[in-house]
């Protein structure tokens, strides 16, 4: 008799935890007591142990997924028996059809009403299986002759095959009647379609898994981005040293200013007089903005946000720095709002903790420009003929072609640096 | 309850003892105990966090088995690690996380510095920043790891670890609040006072073990 692993109630106030990891794999004999997976909520993780002994023969959810408690997220068996809860037929062990209706989505980021809206997958992607299920559910009881809806274009038999591929009906043409979708059309879509994808996840055996919300925000303006923004890209070193003694100056006085608070001044400043950088390409024209709007790129879980510190123009040093800790603050914690995200004219993004030395950054629509800031730190510099540490920083932008030229960049970059590297300037 | 002064230990010897003391808490052949110590530098990961997001190649860092992400231990904070049974103080670690940041609220004020909770975000916050964090494990009910709180540590490794991005998360400790240095003994004593009774009333102890769920 198989008996379900659930997610345990850690807490009265506990809704949903997220399994950390599986410590026991697929086949592995399991002792009643034994520590199977652990769990988290909060801050608190808890190992979870089997209230039975036996074979763990399916596990349901990923390391990483969030899950309501109650949720079953592996299943205990006889060694040899296969998983399928309940119903006593014999079923094929883990495919969707076989999960009970009541089980929720294991997904938090797309809170949508019921599981009967499967978030939109993007072509290409094979759906996750517990995300299918309700389709299921829903097709099954009427005959696929009397399907009129936009996705019942097809017999069952090619909607599973889609499903099986990761094709996206609503991309295929059907040739048969009514524009109904033929076994060969996939076939012929398959064909067309580049596949790198298809080819990795069968290398990989898994099933793949569907973009998150963000994910896909974030593939949708970066593709685009690349295919349509001619980018090329400038570096400079900074010396530090002063800017590291502002810092620390400011800090004993009581005030936290960090690098990217100086490098967002700085660049305000900068963008004052080359405001060509502070400006959009759109339908062939080219709009200069009199805000400055500074997009900040915050990474935050599965992704990244751009927070906007509006106006820079007039704010002081200290203003940045308190409304840069507001605004990542809310980005990490879920709170920020869509005019928190919206009209940048100019965006940072900043490595320098991670040590990245120099990179190089995508421009975000329909900005001209993305600066890249790498690491503060003791790099060897020639002075006099002589061989020196002096704290650096390197900086790269990505302009937009189609707006600026490689000089006007570098006229740029040079009051960037002239700027970082005379701090006070940004003090007074 | 017992309280045991560590002293000065390093993470790997006091998380040993920490194995120990859960075995031998949830075998009931010892007391439930608070461990207080203070570690060489050392950054820990807990199992929400990566290896990836440390960068300061200068410190050690270690994996552990508690909640949360990658933070750093140094001398100047007090770390306490309370072996606590859980599954007979009403098995509910919500309310375990919240009794530690109200024991870090009530200390923090004893010293004259106002904290609080930030909803969603675990640990104790002051205008300043980040004054204590928390992370926990538990094995049969029984806890392990707990919190570290900043007295007079030198609060700038926090910033080679910055675990979520761009603008480092502003770390803060008594200390810097203050602007005097404040003694980790004075600390420490004012954890051990409060301890053992802020437990009592927050999870208060059952004679019999609740059955399993």
């Amino acid at each position: 008799m198989p008996t379900d692993i659930t997610m345990p109630k850690l807490s009265d106030t506990m809704t949903e935890g997220r399994l950390v990891s599986w410590k026991k794999s697929v086949g592995d004999r399991v002792e009643r007591g034994e520590i199977i997976a652990e769990v988290e909520t909060d801050k608190a993780t808890m190992e979870l142990e089997a209230f039975a002994s036996g074979t763990l023969v399916e596990q349901r959810v990923k390391p990483g997924e969030l899950v309501a408690v109650g949720t079953v997220i592996g299943v205990i068996g006889a060694a040899g028996e296969s998983s399928g809860p309940s119903a006593g037929k014999p079923k094929p062990s883990v495919e969707a059809e076989e999960k009970p209706p009541e089980e929720p989505k294991p997904s938090a980021e797309a809170p949508q009403p019921q599981a009967e809206a499967p978030p939109a997958v993007p072509a290409g992607e094979v759906p996750e299986r517990v995300l299918e299920l309700p389709e299921e559910k829903e097709t099954a009881p009427s005959p696929p002759q009397e399907d009129r809806g936009e996705g019942e274009r097809a017999a069952p038999v090619v909607r599973r095959m889609a499903r099986e591929r990761g094709i996206d009906l609503g991309l295929v043409t059907g040739s048969g009647p009514d524009g109904r979708i033929l076994q060969e059309d996939l076939e012929r879509y398959l064909a067309e379609k580049p596949k790198p994808e298809s080819a990795v996840a069968a290398g990989e055996g898994v099933e793949g898994e569907p973009l998150s919300r963000m994910r896909g925000a974030i593939a949708r303006v970066t593709a685009q981005a690349w295919q349509s923004i001619p980018h090329f890209y400038e570096t400079v070193e900074i010396a530090m040293k002063e800017a590291v003694e502002i810092v620390r100056e400011l800090k004993g006085s009581g005030s936290e200013v960090t690098y990217n608070d100086l490098v967002i001044k700085a660049s305000a400043m900068a963008l004052a007089k080359y405001p060509k950088l502070n400006a959009s390409f759109a339908n062939d024209r080219i709009v200069t903005h009199g805000q400055v709007n500074i997009g900040i790129a915050v990474a935050v879980d599965d992704g990244l946000l751009v927070p906007v510190v509006k106006g820079c123009q007039g704010l002081a040093l200290k203003e940045i720095a308190l409304e840069t800790v507001r605004l990542a603050d809310r980005a990490r914690s879920g709170r920020i709002s869509q005019d928190e995200i919206s009209g940048g004219t100019f965006s940072i993004s900043n490595l320098g903790m991670f040590g990245i030395e120099e990179f190089a950054a995508v421009i975000f629509p329909p900005q001209a420009a993305i600066l890249a800031v790498g690491s503060v730190a003791e790099r060897p510099a020639v002075r006099d003929g002589q061989v020196v540490a002096v704290k650096t920083m390197r900086v790269t932008l990505s302009c937009d072609h189609r707006i600026v030229d490689g000089a006007y960049a570098a006229q740029f970059l040079g009051e960037l640096k002239r700027i970082l590297e005379n701090p006070v300037l940004m003090l007074v | 309850m017992m309280i045991r002064d560590l002293g000065d230990l390093k993470f790997e010897a006091a998380l040993a003892i920490q194995e120990n003391l859960t075995a031998e808490v949830a075998a009931g052949t010892a007391p439930e105990t608070l461990l207080l110590v203070e570690h060489p530098p050392v950054y820990t990961i807990g199992r929400g966090g990566c290896r990836d997001n440390v960068l300061d190649s200068g410190i050690r860092v270690v994996e552990t088995n508690r909640g949360g992400d990658v933070t750093f231990h140094g001398p100047g904070q007090l770390v306490g690690y309370p072996i606590i049974d859980l599954g007979r103080r009403g098995r509910d670690l919500h309310r375990y996380l919240r009794f530690l940041e109200e024991l870090l609220i009530k200390v923090a004020a004893e010293f004259g510095v106002t904290a609080r909770r930030e909803p969603g975000r675990t640990g104790i916050w002051t205008d300043g920043g980040k004054l204590a964090s928390i992370g926990v494990g538990v094995r049969r009910w029984v806890t392990m790891h707990g919190f570290a709180l900043n007295v007079a540590n030198d609060v700038t490794p926090f910033h080679s670890i910055n675990p979520c991005g761009i603008v480092a998360c502003p770390i803060t400790s008594l200390s810097a609040i203050l602007g005097r240095p404040i003694p980790l003994d004075d600390v420490r004593r004012s954890v051990a006072g409060r301890f053992p009774s802020l437990l009592d009333e927050r999870l208060p102890f059952l004679e019999t073990a609740e059955p399993a769920p």
